[in-house]
Order: C-alpha cells, then sequence, then structure tokens
C-alpha cells in the first residue's frame, strides 16, 4: 500500500511540476512566476521518491510471477553447459539446432527475471553477470546462424558450441563468487 | 582455434556495403531536401545484401550481410546528419551575408562520423548486453537476414506483415483514404469537433510505428506515459488556468511549452540515468577489461582505440572549428573540448531512445547544440553550424550503430569487427553528403538558391532549423523551460524504473500522434503476451512486426522516388 500510494504521489507531484514548468514568463524575465510553486511540489515528489524506493528495497513488488532467484539461475546455466558438453562430445545432428534454440529460451528467461536477480545479487553483479551470459549468447547466436546458413564445417561449429559452454562456465563461476 | 572460414568481414561484403551506403546517401539527401524526411537504408542494403550475397555469388552468409548493412546503413545516415543541418547554412548565407567554406564542414562531418562510433564502443555492452534494449529496427533487420533460412513460417509471416504494411502506405501516401479534416496526412483525428485539440486528439496511422510498440512491448509504456501526461493532463491544465487561448491552444503548448520542456527532460533524464546506472558502467567497463585478458570472450575493441578516436575527433572539430571565420585558439580549443562531452551525452541520449522506442531525437540534439555554442562563442553562428553539423552526424551514426549491433548480437557477429568497418568507411557519407548539397545549392539560378522555399527542393527540416537559429541570434531561447524540464527529468531519473527520464521526456517532446500509435502498439504487445504467452510473441508477432517495420520502410521509399520523378525528377 505504502508503495502503490508513493507512486500515485510522485507521479501527481510531477504532473503538477509539468504544469507549473509549462507557465511563458512575462516579457523581460527568464522564469515563469510559478516557478517558486514548482520548486514546492517538486520537493514533494522527492519525498514521495524516497518512500517509493524504500518499500521497493522492502518488499517483493516488483519481482514479477515465474521470475527466476539466484538459484534457479544458477541450475538453468549447468543444465545449458551440460547440454552444449554433450552437443560439443556428440557432434552436430539434426537436433542440434532445436537444442541451441531451447538454451537461447532459457537465458532469455533469465533476462526476463532480472528485477528478481537484483535483488538477490544487487545491480553491479547482475551487470557483470548479463556481460558474461552476452558472450555465450552471442557464440550460440552465432552456431544457430552457421547452422541455419548450412556451413559445412561441423567441427567449427562443434568448437564454437566448447566455446559457449566455456563462456557459461566462467559466468557461473562469476555468481558462485559473488 | 584454427582461422574461421565462416564469411564476416569480406571483401564483397565491404564493397556492396560502400557501393549501396553511397547511392542510398545521394538518393536520401535529395529526397530529404525534397520531401522533408529521411529514411534508414538498413533494411533495403540488407534486402539487396540477401539477394547479391547469398543469391548471386552463393556463398553469402548471415552475419557477412550483417557488415554489408553496417557499412550501407552508416554511410547513408551520415547523410541524414547533414541534410537537416547543412543546407540551412547556405539558406542563412541569403539572410546573413555568410561566406561559406565547405571545406569546414566536410570535415566536421567526418569528425561526427567517427565521433559517434567512438562513443558507441562503451554504451554497446550497456545497452545491449546489460539493459537489454529492444532496438525494433535491429529486430526487424535480423528477421530480414534470417528469414530464407529460419523456417517458412516465420518468413511467410515477415511477408504478410510487408505486404499489409506496403498496400496500406500506398494507400495512404495516395491520398485515396484522405477525407479533409479527418483522414489527413496519413493521421487520423478523432477529435470530430467534439473531443477539443488541446487533448491532441490525433492518430499517426503509420504501421511501422506500431510495429516499433509492438517490438517494445511494456519497455515502451513510460514513452507513451509521457505523452499522454503531456496532452491529457498537463495541456488542458493550461487552457483551464488560461495561459494560452483556447481556441489555438494546441500549436502553441507543443512549440512553446511541452516540446522545449521535453527537450530538458531528455537531458535531465540521461544525466541521471548515467549516475544512476554507474554500477552497471563500472561492471561494462570492467567486462571490456576482463575481456582482453579472457580468452573465450575477446571480441571487443580495447579502450585504447577509444582514445585514438576520441583524440581524432577533437582534432578534427578544433580544425573544422578554427577554419572558419573569426575563432581565436582559445575558443577553438574550448568549442573541441566542450562539443566532444557534449557529443558524448547527445550520443548517450539518442541511442538510449533509438533502443527503447525506435525514434531518434535528432532536431532536439541539434537545437541544444546550436544553442550551447552560440552562447559560447557570443552568437557566431557559422561555428554553431559547423559544430550542429559534427553533432547531428554523430548521433545519427550513434544509433544506426546501435541497431546494426543489435543485430549483430543477434546474428552472432563480432562487435569488434562491425566496429571496425564502420569506423573505416562511415566518414565517407558525411563528406559525400557535404559535397552533394554544395552542389544542389549551386545547381541554383546565377550559382545559389538552388533549394529552399519557392524551389523544387524546399529542404523543410533545413527551413526550421534556420528560423530557430535566427530565433536564437535575437535572444530567443526558453531558458526556463530547459532547466524547469531538465529538474523533472532528473528527479524521473531517479525513480527505480529504468530510463523514464529519458521516455518521459521524449513522450512530450514527440508529436502525441506518434506517441499515441507507438503506445497502442506496445499495449496490444501487452495483450498478446497475456491471451497468447510469451512463445507466440517471440516466434509470431516479432517477425509480423518485422514486416510491418520493412513494408513502410520500402513503400515510403518507392513513394518518395515515384514523387520525385513525377514533379520533375531529378
Amino acid at each position: 500500500m505504502i508503495r502503490l500510494l508513493s507512486i500515485i504521489g510522485f507521479l501527481t507531484c510531477l504532473a503538477v511540476g509539468m504544469i507549473l514548468a509549462s507557465k511563458i514568463p512575462v516579457e523581460g524575465t527568464t522564469y515563469p512566476d510559478s516557478t517558486v510553486p514548482f520548486a514546492v511540489v517538486v520537493a514533494t515528489s522527492i519525498v514521495f521518491l524516497i518512500l517509493w524506493r524504500k518499500s521497493e528495497q522492502s518488499s517483493d513488488y516488483s519481482a514479477e510471477q515465474g521470475s527466476l532467484n539466484s538459484n534457479q539461475v544458477k541450475h538453468i546455466l549447468k543444465t545449458s553447459i551440460n547440454t552444449l558438453e554433450t552437443i560439443h562430445q556428440k557432434g552436430i545432428d539434426n537436433a542440434t539446432l532445436t537444442r541451441l534454440e531451447t538454451i537461447s529460451l532459457d537465458i532469455a528467461k533469465i533476462i526476463d527475471s532480472r528485477i528478481s536477480i537484483q535483488k538477490d545479487l544487487g545491480l553491479e553483479s547482475v551487470s557483470m553477470l548479463f556481460c558474461d551470459l552476452a558472450y555465450s549468447e552471442r557464440s550460440i547466436n552465432r552456431g544457430v546462424s552457421m547452422l541455419l546458413d548450412g556451413y559445412e564445417n561441423k567441427n567449427e561449429i562443434s568448437e564454437l558450441i566448447r566455446k559457449a559452454a566455456l563462456q557459461l562456465k566462467y559466468t557461473c563461476e562469476g555468481m558462485n563468487s559473488n | 582455434m584454427e582461422q574461421s572460414h565462416y564469411r564476416e568481414v569480406t571483401v564483397a561484403a565491404v564493397l556492396l556495403g560502400i557501393v549501396q551506403g553511397i547511392i542510398l546517401n545521394l538518393a536520401f539527401v535529395y529526397a530529404a531536401l525534397k520531401l522533408g524526411f529521411s529514411i534508414g537504408g538498413s533494411t533495403v542494403a540488407a534486402i539487396m545484401g540477401y539477394a547479391l550475397l547469398k543469391g548471386v555469388l552463393k556463398k553469402g552468409t548471415s552475419i557477412e550481410n550483417n557488415i554489408n548493412q553496417t557499412i550501407a546503413s552508416g554511410i547513408n545516415t551520415a547523410g541524414t546528419g547533414v541534410v537537416f543541418t547543412f543546407p540551412a547554412v547556405f539558406m542563412l548565407s541569403s539572410h546573413m551575408n555568410l561566406d561559406i567554406d565547405i571545406i569546414p564542414y566536410m570535415i566536421a562531418a567526418a569528425a561526427g562520423s567517427v565521433l559517434g562510433v567512438v562513443f558507441i564502443i562503451p554504451l554497446r555492452k550497456q545497452m545491449i548486453d546489460i539493459d537489454r534494449l529492444r532496438f525494433p529496427s535491429g529486430v526487424a533487420v535480423t528477421t530480414i537476414i534470417r528469414s530464407g533460412s529460419s523456417g517458412f513460417s516465420k518468413a511467410k509471416l515477415l511477408g504478410i506483415g510487408f505486404i499489409i504494411s506496403a498496400a496500406w502506405k500506398l494507400l495512404l501516401a495516395s491520398h485515396l483514404l484522405d477525407i479533409p479534416g479527418v483522414l489527413e496526412h496519413e493521421e487520423f483525428n478523432f477529435g470530430f469537433s467534439i473531443i477539443p485539440d488541446y487533448l491532441y486528439p490525433v492518430l499517426y496511422l503509420s504501421l511501422m510505428n506500431i510495429a516499433a510498440g509492438l517490438l517494445a512491448g511494456k519497455g515502451g509504456i513510460p514513452f507513451f506515459m509521457g505523452g499522454a501526461a503531456a496532452w491529457w493532463i498537463v495541456s488542458p491544465s493550461i487552457v483551464a488556468l488560461d495561459w494560452v487561448n483556447a481556441e489555438q491552444a494546441q500549436p502553441v503548448i507543443y512549440s512553446s511549452m511541452l516540446r522545449p520542456l521535453g527537450i530538458g527532460a531528455l537531458i535531465g533524464g540521461a544525466i541521471i540515468g548515467v549516475i544512476m546506472t554507474f554500477p552497471a558502467i563500472k561492471a561494462a567497463i570492467t567486462s571490456v577489461i576482463q575481456a582482453g585478458k579472457n580468452k573465450v570472450s575477446s571480441d571487443e575493441l580495447s579502450g585504447k582505440v577509444m582514445g585514438i578516436g576520441i583524440g581524432l575527433a577533437l582534432l578534427l572539430l578544433g580544425l573544422a572549428a578554427y577554419s572558419s571565420q573569426s575563432v581565436s585558439i582559445g575558443q577553438t580549443i574550448l568549442i573541441s573540448f566542450v562539443g566532444v562531452i557534449w557529443l558524448a551525452l547527445a550520443a548517450l541520449i539518442v541511442a538510449q531512445a533509438t533502443g527503447m522506442t525506435d525514434i531518434s531525437p535528432m532536431s532536439g540534439m541539434a537545437l541544444i547544440t546550436v544553442t550551447i555554442v552560440m552562447f559560447i562563442l557570443d552568437k557566431n553562428v557559422s561555428v554553431s553550424m559547423i559544430i550542429a553539423v559534427a553533432v547531428c552526424v554523430a548521433i545519427g551514426q550513434a544509433a544506426d550503430m546501435m541497431q546494426d549491433l543489435k543485430t549483430g548480437f543477434m546474428l552472432g557477429g563480432s562487435p569488434a569487427k562491425q566496429q571496425m568497418v564502420q569506423f573505416g568507411v562511415t566518414w565517407l557519407g558525411g563528406i559525400v553528403s557535404v559535397v552533394a548539397i554544395y552542389i544542389l545549392w549551386k545547381a541554383g539560378p546565377g550559382g545559389t538558391g538552388g533549394f529552399g522555399e519557392g524551389t523544387s527542393l524546399p529542404a523543410p527540416q533545413a527551413g526550421v532549423l534556420l528560423g530557430i537559429v535566427e530565433g536564437l541570434s535575437t535572444g530567443n531561447i526558453p531558458i526556463d523551460k530547459y532547466v524547469l524540464g531538465g529538474i523533472i527529468g532528473a528527479i524521473l531519473g531517479f525513480a527505480p524504473v529504468s530510463g523514464i527520464g529519458v521516455m518521459v521526456g521524449l513522450g512530450m517532446y514527440l508529436p502525441f500522434s506518434i506517441t499515441l500509435a507507438y503506445g497502442l502498439g506496445c499495449l496490444l504487445q501487452i495483450l498478446f503476451e497475456k491471451i497468447k504467452g510469451k512463445h507466440f510473441c517471440a516466434h509470431k508477432l516479432v517477425p509480423f512486426a518485422a514486416g510491418l517495420i520493412i513494408g513502410e520502410a520500402i513503400m515510403g521509399i518507392g513513394f518518395a522516388f515515384y514523387q520525385i520523378l513525377s514533379s520533375g525528377g531529378f
């Protein structure tokens, strides 16, 4: 309830601030005569903003239904690593493309759970996680492009998949160290 | 690991990109002078690349085509920045007796091209890897590049979207559906004399615009909210308070109140956004540094390249300013540093706005640039316009490069290679368009006046800038709106919703008809996701929306050429 009220209060103050800021100054002045009331509503909006930020930190409101926590993220990463290593060991076949696309969808779930993971790990660690994850995603995307383009050098695709698995391991290690 | 034989940066891709880029640049510069709007070339380049690299050479790959479209759109986009600003210099010359030497403008355009690419090096990690911004046009180009090989169903949806959008654009552009006062200029006025004009009851009927909203989804809602707050709360309040005449409220509220406030909010929101996301920026920089040490993930351009690029651009910007009229060495150094710092911020704002909404607030950034430089250089119009050319080219490049890098990410291309090729050839675009505009001006009677009001090339965008510069030189600057808007944007920037300051500012700055159509797209995406699920959105809605974007772009280009040819041709 505090969160909702603080958001409503914040947005209302800013809307009033916008109205007051819109007034055109009279000839010969730089600022309109509504500047003082503007400053007052802006100061009030800051109070509501502080309340909003505090309620955000102490609640689970921002985490959407179905969002993953950091343990579930680790589980997805480990499963993806296993799948990639299996592909690398067994070689490229007709099912490889589907498997890679499944991994991409799993990683997308991690990306969608950003807010809840951020609550667990903090902004800097989540940013590092996403940076590291992006390296693996790029390799996987490249593998998908190669397969869709009908690239014939299967060893190179396999090697790329091994690299993606290594990058995911590196991401996992980074998460564990946090 | 042995050398990869998977084609990426090849002579064919680079040459095709350069040739397409120059052709598109010249064509779109002419079209922009004629019609008043410019067109992105990524989609055309990607389709041509697909046809030539895969169809003719029979060995093209997706990421090779991405290199081709990166180069082509980079060269083409430089022209957009130039055509928005440089023609105003010629038009000013007849009003203000300015001597024009095109060399400083060529140098400025080249400096802008380099800087736009340089500032993207750290922003790429931040916006694509960490913030995961959507970049709708980047997604659309990926869909084109993959359309031939990612299954018939996606290609079919892309094709359906293309046909619907192209047909719709054709109907609108041919004025067959026009009803005076209700449906004109591709906009639907649903006020019907019942809803007052100051509530802006107008919907832009662009399917491309709605499709950008479809791709952005709930991430685009703050943008819509900014526009809705401006026109459904602020505007009627202003009228109720009797601060404007209700009869002519809409244009005054937009041009004198909401637009400058929106520009201020954009800048304030962007500055605080940088401060608030500092931990993420730190992580991005750490990741770039670690990438160099970590053998499994070394695909980044180093900070050294960025340093060299900034040094080169500083030098070029200084050279461009110094080679113009009446500027001292001290002013040159000052303007070079201020120009580069402002440019970094403008690139950040534009890249973020494009990433979230697909819309680039280039005119607002040009306006602020001219204001800053005229303030520093005591209303020196010549140098202000030189710096404005550099900034417009740079921010156009930044936005385009980010879209291309998003495509590269989704295809698995190397960002370092993409940035290096763009770095290597993009300067060509600025120079080509400066020379083209100079020739067109000289083609007028008596060697001047080849474009502008009363000619076959009215140059509407430059006309707007001309009006602004003339207003600024008489001291007509809405400083209060920029400052108060900046405070609103800054406070929004502290809210726990990423990028809300920039988005709300952009919503206030743009005509509401655009924001409304975009918001409709966002709401539709949310509805589809709720009813049909995420899988449907990812595999059905994305290719369909991409088709809508491409269809309108291609038909828009075709129609522009038809209009040019039917009114006297080239």
